[in-house]
Order: structure tokens, then sequence, then C-alpha cells
């Protein structure tokens, strides 16, 4: 694998690539969208497991920081959702570059399947990977994590405040915080991809909504339920290593 | 400030990011900060601390190695059989000799977290090179006044009683046994592999004397204390140590043990970037 700063000079983000391994290269680059910060740093190793599994099926695959992320420029209050999806774009344009590849994939997980689902990508394949749908819900997931651990703290610092400034450790400006409260995949256009797969670990009503909705305006969805540890967090998860064997075979098996 | 993808150790599979100050404000033969992993976590530090902190520290004038040991985060594995502390020292040791060959440095400060301390504190015992270490949530030992503060202030916590409940509730009540973990765990921060407070103490006498500044920082509030919960407890642990000048000791009474809370992690950052100004101006 081959880390590197791309993007603009002025604000470089942090990308990885890995180059297929072994015969059998095929024209798709696959890009790996990350979660949003709050999940961010147990999904790390998942990802470079999931780039590894598909760079051994032959493809071009590029994982990255988001601005404000990782080890990309910016201040971890200053991504917003636009800028994320610009950020997609310019991803995906570093890989065709890299690879020297005509179509590009996406695997998407929690918030990076959104991102990946709403940056006007033309893409092959797209995995939304447990995805949020509805940007209140997900807040509201984190916010009562949040809550838990306020509750079990003695000390909370900022216990006093009406609203945390942050969110599980992280700066929630308020325009970031309207952008993902106005996140909802259901009313948003449908993604521009050949074959959408949805892949989710837990049942829940909301992936179904989502598999229906985007079956009436777009071709070839799927729904795929790989039972097994919920990406979705719960409490001290946040800290802890996401593994998903189960899930990352399945996505591999999907594009491969 | 310029960032940088540093990679090095063998076959240059180990990864980091080296952040340098810009030349106006660049310190000459000032010491290279050398930071891993915290847990299995990736170089970026809890919540992104390392990369705030390498930043905060290059508008002032110093650079910064954050890495990935070998193994995790970005970095390949070593094709050996070291153990996992044998590797992490050849890793950390890798690292300064790719910035003296690359860049320059002699001189490097040691910065550990939780568990990793253990690679930082090694390397920095023995390493003549190594002129600073810092050592957050580190190497901690329960004291008779921590005893005694932990139990006088039990029958007040919400959480002690809270758990209480939960675990009598959860022999009777199978359903709620899922809840117990969550509501009275204890996080296994100090059950790996200690030295003994002598050996420890030996250590710092020694590295005072042959002249590296240290900084240790503990926190009290959850997730540490259950190990830290007094300020004073670092000199109780080590009495030989009191009046060191080479020591410092911060104890940050409500910080959890990664430091979530932004306000807690600004005062962390603005601590160790004093600290550095100071020691290293």
């Amino acid at each position: 694998m081959t880390p590197s700063f791309f993007g603009s000079s002025e604000a470089p983000l942090f990308g990885v690539y890995h180059p297929p391994v072994g015969p059998g290269q095929r024209d798709v680059g696959v890009l790996l969208s990350y979660p949003g910060p709050q999940e961010y740093m147990r999904t790390h190793w998942a990802f470079r497991k999931l780039a590894a599994m598909l760079a051994k099926k032959g493809f071009h695959v590029f994982r990255f920081d988001y601005f404000g992320t990782g080890d990309s420029a910016g201040a971890s209050d200053e991504g917003r959702l636009s800028t994320w999806r610009a950020n997609v774009n310019a991803a995906a344009q570093e890989l065709r570059d890299i690879a020297a590849v005509n179509k590009i994939s996406a695997i998407g997980l929690r918030l990076g399947a959104a991102l990946a689902a709403t940056s006007g990508l033309s893409l092959t394949d797209l995995v939304l990977w447990e995805p949020v749908v509805d940007g209140r819900i997900y807040l509201s997931e984190l916010e009562t994590i949040q809550a838990r651990q306020l509750e079990r703290n003695l000390h909370p610092p900022w216990q006093a405040m009406e609203r945390p400034p942050e969110l599980l450790g992280f700066p929630l400006p308020v325009a970031l915080e309207d952008e993902v409260r106005g996140l909802n995949l259901l009313q948003e256009e449908a993604p521009k991809a050949a074959r959408i797969a949805i892949m989710v670990s837990e049942d829940r009503p909301i992936f179904h909504d989502l598999h229906r909705s985007l079956a009436r305006r777009a071709a070839n969805v799927t729904f795929h339920l790989v039972p097994e540890e919920s990406v979705t967090p719960r409490s001290d998860e946040l800290q802890a290593a996401l593994l998903s064997n189960s899930m990352l075979n399945a996505i591999a098996d999907r594009l491969g | 400030m310029r960032e940088k993808i540093y990679t090095f150790g063998p076959r240059g599979s180990i990864v980091g990011i080296l952040t340098e100050p810009d030349p106006a404000v660049a310190r000459p033969g000032a010491p290279v900060i050398i930071a891993s992993n915290v847990g299995l976590n990736h170089r970026i530090g809890p919540y992104r601390s390392y990369v705030c902190l390498a930043r905060d520290l290059a508008k002032v004038g110093y650079s910064m190695l954050r890495f990935d040991l070998s193994g995790m985060g970005d970095s390949e594995s070593r094709l050996d059989n070291h153990r996992e502390l044998e590797r992490a020292i050849l890793d950390v040791q890798d690292a300064m000799q790719a910035l003296t060959d690359r860049s320059g440095a002699r001189k490097f400060v040691q910065l550990g977290f939780c568990s990793g301390v253990d690679s930082a504190h090694a390397v920095a015992i023995e390493d003549p090179r190594v002129v600073g270490a810092i050592f957050i949530e580190g190497y901690s030992f329960p004291t008779p006044q921590f005893y005694a503060r932990r139990y006088l202030k039990r029958p007040w916590s919400r959480r002690f009683w809270h758990s209480y409940w939960l675990r009598t509730l959860a022999r009777y009540i199978p359903a709620m046994r899922p809840h117990i973990r969550e509501a009275g765990e204890v996080v296994e921060i100090y059950s790996r592999s200690y030295p003994t407070r002598d050996l420890l103490a030996q250590n710092y006498t020694a590295m005072a004397a042959r002249g590296v500044s240290m900084l240790f920082v503990y926190s009290g509030g959850y997730g540490s204390d259950h190990a830290n919960n007094y300020a004073g407890q670092f000199y109780d642990m080590f009495p030989t140590l009191r009046g060191e000048p080479r020591i410092e000791v911060e104890y940050f009474e409500k910080a959890d043990h990664v430091f979530t809370a932004l306000a807690d992690r600004e005062k962390l950052l603005a601590r160790i970037k004093g600290w550095m100004q100071t020691h290293f101006p």
C-alpha cells in the first residue's frame, strides 16, 4: 500500500492506495468512504483489511481521510458534509489518476455511505454498508451514547451547559449539525450507480425503507443482511476496533 | 507548518506523518517528539489528539512524528519473531534513526499514552538520544491514600451504586446480564505487565541523572479513577523522586482516561506545549 497526500497544497488530504495484488488486474477502482469522525477510529482496521481483500481480487483500492479528520488538513471543527462530498469526488479523481482505471465503485460505511450516495459520482457498484439514512436518527444515536457516558462520568466538564458543544469527543459546529440533520437518503436524488447494494448487520426498518425507496428510483438495488456485530455503536464500543469479518467477506464477494 | 509521509523501518513498511514547523519559527537543535499508537488505535491519537498536538507544536517551532507500530494502523508487520514490546522498541529506534538520517535530528522526546508508554519508557531509559519523555496515563500503583479516598468516596458514587444494583439484579434476572459490562466495567488498562515500582523509581532516577526531562500526566475521571484519584499520588508512589527538578507531574482530576472532552484535551495539549517550551527553549 502507498500512503500519500493529494488534493490542493493548501488543504492536502491523506489517502492510501492499495494496488492489485497478483495477476488479474481489473479496470475498476474502489473508493472506501469512512464513517464520520466519531466512528472513524473503530473502523480504521476494518477498512485496511477490506482494502487488502479487494486488492487481492484485482481491484485498485483507495481509502482516504476527509478534510478535518484523520491525517488530512483542517481542524476538527472545520469539517462539513459539503466539503466531505467534494473530498469523495477528489479522491475518486485521485484514484483514476493513480490507477488509470475507467470505472469507479464505492463502499461507504454509515455517514460515509450517505456521502458516497450523494456525491454525484457515476459508479459501477455502490455498497451502502449500514448507511446513515436519516441524519436526525444518526445524531440521536450518538447523542444517546454521549448521554450514557455523561451519566457515568462523575465530572462531566460541561454538565451545567444546556447543550454540549461537542459530540463524543469531536466538535459539532452548528453548520455541520444542520447539514447532518438535513440528510435523508429517502428524499435525496438516487445515486448514479449501475448496482446498489445495501449491506447491514442489523435488521432495522429504516434500512428496508431505504431499499424500497431506492428500488423505486434506481435499477439493480439489492438488500443483504449479514448477521454480525452491528456497526451502529453502543457506548464504549466507539473505542473498540470493529472487525466484522463476515461483512468484509460479503462485501468483497459482492464486488468480486 | 508542513506535513509529509514518513515511511521507514524494514522494507519501508512503517508509516508515519512528520509535522514540521515553518523555517521562520523552527528551533534548530530542538528535539523531535515521537509518538505511536495508543492501544490498538492508529497513529492519530485519541480523538485526533496527536494530529492537533503536532500542529500546535509546529506553530511554536517543534517537529513531531506520529507513526504506526509495525503491524498496526497503516504499517506492515515485521517479518521476524520478536515479541510485541521488542518489536515496538525496534520500531521506535528505527524512527529515531530515520529522523537522524533524513532530517539531521539528534535529540528526541518520547511521548507515550496509556499502553504506548511501554515502548516509550523502554527506549527512554536506554537511549542517550532521548532527552525528554512525556508519559500520559502511564504506570500507576495504588497507595494507602488512594485506597482511603476510593472507599470513603464510594458511598457517594452514583456509578458505584448503579453498578452494584445492576450486578445484584443480574444474579436473578438473566436479561439484565448484557448490561453489566457497560455499567460496571473497569477498563483493563492497568492489567498489562508492569515494571515493579522499585525498578521504575530506579529508571526515573537514572534518566533524571542523565539529564532527561520528564512530564507525567494522570487523570482522575472515568477509566482512570480506579488507578489514580489524587494529585499527590505520583510522589507517594515514588517518594525518592520528590524534589527532582527534571520531573513534572500534572493531574487532571476531571478528565477521563482518553481525555474525551474537548476542554480537557485542550488543557492537556497546552500543558505539553508549555512543558516543551520550558525544557527545550
